[in-house]
């Protein structure tokens, strides 16, 4: 019956550091089926397996986790991490009672050493794994770093934890002896430190590497839009030399009187000159209010490239916009995701157009996008699930994904409306 | 009646604008007439402050006062939040979006060469008049909420279900066309109507527009497909609804 007991409550314990280390992001229906479940088959393993047992129900817990969170890294690590959590207790907890006093042998057999050792361990279990999820958690929000390195970090885990046990079965095998837990320990807390160590360096290398990257992105950016107002520039100093030609042919034939010719040089060429100021380059002058590079620089590369893309596409930035309420890496992410929505849209119309606006009303900075599209576009709820794309299977995250963003930060609000071939998109972000 | 409002201080165009608006009310017949017709936004301020008035008005946007057509607007928005605001302007370099959003006007007339001034003022007369018809004679009802400074007004009738989102007390309005998000309490919107029913702890679903409730799955499918959750409990208040 102890033996019930002692294995219950390390299965609870580990199902509740699990529930710590998800950040308690647990439907509270998949905590308690977790539970109980865990708690009937725990002993049964145990039974049967000893303490390899420990490795079915870490399968079972992936997989179920798996299942019910759809996300594949977090439900690996996370029960590895409170298994290893588990153990790595255990020693420490031997180690220092071993330390404070030399107890008989018969007393280390016995049940209420056993029963008292194992709520100290558990209770030191849940400690570190308040700990531990702090670094976690940390970790996982690293997105891009996420897809690059998940794999690596899921396999590293394991291996932790089956060397661990490979330990543990030797020792068995040999005889624990209390120098030898005393070793272990010391091993592992080691081990596992230096592993937390690794880990942490890694991290921040990587989210540097990724910071820097950013940078070039949009240093590019910058020097695509530059290039654009060069052009622009260049434009106007081909006008500048050309108007005085102009206004001397045309006093020529205003002092002849001929207003026939006059009329029709003017249509010529001078209705032309205006039509070109109309044309591209000039479309990206107002984003000059926009104050917010990294917002510039996604902005004016979406627009061009939607341009050279034949797409009727212009910003309006009309009274300068200084500052948005919003990290400037979430901000321009969601925008990525709304413009390139927008102009893969777009490109299939009759007359595709997008256009953008930046505009201030009241206490919130808005940011409209609208652009054309096609009557057969699927309804909005559609678009709005996960997975959905228009370009076939697996690529439609991008909507999804915004609404996520968005979902995450309280002062952005999302608007979306599809309306007379119209698809616009607003989002406002509250000061 | 439709009452209709110019503010523009180039004479002459506003005397072409004023007969455009009234050969076309009087070709139709319309139930509407020009109630100001000036250079000066002060008169139509005035007039908006001291009536209850849901209006048309075609404001130019450079106005030889202090305050250009943008701030008119928006102050007339605050009189009159339903009425219908089109901008005249020379500004081609287009700012259509901006307009459309800082005062929700309804429509822009270049004033360029390209162009048919007379064709546009015809089609926003007609837009805004068809609108204003819609409002009086079939008792429209509009569900308006205001959330921060954004005004949301959706047609009753539009609504499918609210949910909420993952911020508290952020909700997600749903309707076939838009889905938009807006700071609320889902229990002050229950309130609002006798059609929203609360299905689940975070959904409110309009009732009209339920086409049938999956009850092994505990889902109400809305007339266009979406789905809806409802839950265990609030399960047995529907039967009485929609069950197919």
């Amino acid at each position: 019956m102890s033996v019930f007991i002692n294995i219950s409550l390390q299965t609870i314990t580990l199902i509740i550091s699990i529930y710590i280390l998800f950040q308690y992001e647990m439907s509270k229906k998949l905590l308690i089926s977790l539970l109980i479940g865990s708690i009937i088959l725990g002993y049964p393993l145990f039974l049967w397996q000893g303490i390899i047992g420990v490795f079915i129900m870490l399968l079972i817990w992936v997989v179920s986790l798996g299942f019910f969170r759809k996300k594949l890294f977090p439900s690996i690590v996370v029960p590895v991490v409170a298994v290893i959590n588990l153990v790595i207790s255990d020693y420490i907890v031997r180690a220092v009672f071993l330390m404070i006093k030399q107890p008989s042998i018969d007393y280390l057999q016995s049940d209420s050493y056993i029963s008292m050792i194992n709520i100290i361990i558990c209770i030191v279990t849940l400690l570190l794994s308040f700990i531990v999820s702090y670094f976690l958690a940390n970790f996982l929000k690293q997105d891009s770093f996420m897809r690059s390195y998940s794999m690596l970090f899921a396999i590293l885990s394991i291996v932790t934890l089956v060397i661990f046990y490979i330990n543990i079965l030797i020792g068995k095998q040999s005889g624990f002896s209390d120098e030898n837990i005393r070793a272990n320990s010391v091993l592992f807390i080691f081990y596992f430190s230096i592993l937390i160590g690794v880990c942490f360096l890694l991290t921040r290398m990587i989210v540097k590497e990724t910071n820097m990257r950013n940078q070039q992105i949009q240093y590019e950016r910058l020097t695509e839009y530059t290039e654009n107002l060069e052009q622009m520039y260049t434009n106007m100093q081909k006008f500048r030399h050309d108007y005085i030609n102009i206004l001397l042919s045309m006093s020529e034939y205003i002092r002849a009187k001929n207003i026939e010719e006059l009329e029709q040089y003017f249509n010529n060429n001078i209705m032309p000159i205006s039509m070109n100021m109309k044309s591209n380059a000039y479309k990206l002058g107002s984003l000059h209010n926009l104050k917010i590079q990294e917002l510039k620089g996604i902005i004016s590369s979406k627009i061009i490239k939607a341009q050279e893309l034949n797409i009727d596409a212009n910003v309006e930035v009309v009274e300068p916009v200084e500052q948005i309420n919003m990290d400037p890496v979430n901000l321009c992410r969601c925008v990525g995701i709304i413009l390139d929505n927008a102009i893969e849209e777009a490109i299939h119309c009759e007359k595709p157009f997008v256009h953008v606006a930046l505009i201030k009303r009241g206490g919130s900075n808005i940011i409209v996008v609208s652009n054309s599209s096609r009557p057969s576009t699927p309804e909005l709820h559609k678009i709005y699930e996960k997975g959905f794309s228009t370009k076939g299977e697996n690529r439609g995250l991008g909507l999804n994904n915004l609404r996520e963003m968005v979902a995450s930060c309280n002062n952005v609000t999302m608007d979306t409306q599809i309306l007379h071939g119209k698809f616009t998109q607003v989002l406002d972000i509250a000061d | 009646m439709l009452e209709i409002f110019i503010c523009e201080d180039n004479d002459e165009q506003r005397r072409q604008l004023t007969k455009y608006i009234s050969d076309y009310i009087l070709i139709e017949n319309l139930d509407a007439e020009i109630t100001i017709s000036t250079a000066h936004s002060k008169e139509i301020l005035d007039y908006v402050k001291a009536n209850n008035v849901v209006g048309l008005y075609f404001l130019d946007v450079d106005l030889k006062e202090d305050k250009n057509g943008i701030l008119i607007a928006a102050e007339i928005r605050e009189y009159d939040n339903q009425g219908s605001i089109v901008f005249v302007t020379t500004h081609s370099e287009l700012t259509y979006l901006t307009f459309t959003y800082k005062v929700e006007a309804m429509d822009y007339i270049s004033k360029d060469q390209y162009t048919d001034i007379q064709n546009r003022v015809i089609e926003c007369v007609d837009t805004a008049y068809q609108r204003y018809v819609k409002n009086t004679y079939k008792n429209r009802k509009l569900f308006q909420v205001k959330s921060g400074e954004k005004m949301i007004s959706v047609d009753y009738n539009d609504i499918l279900f609210f949910e909420t989102a993952l911020q508290p007390h952020k909700l997600i309005l749903h309707t076939v066309n838009r889905q938009v998000e807006f700071y609320y309490k889902l229990k002050d919107v229950l309130s609002m109507d006798s059609r929203f029913y609360r299905c689940h702890n975070s959904f409110v679903v309009n009732k009209d527009n339920i086409a049938e409730v999956d009850i092994a799955k505990r889902e109400i499918i809305m007339i266009n497909g979406q789905k809806c959750f409802v839950s265990n409990r609030y399960l047995k208040g529907l039967k009485s609804v929609a069950v197919k």
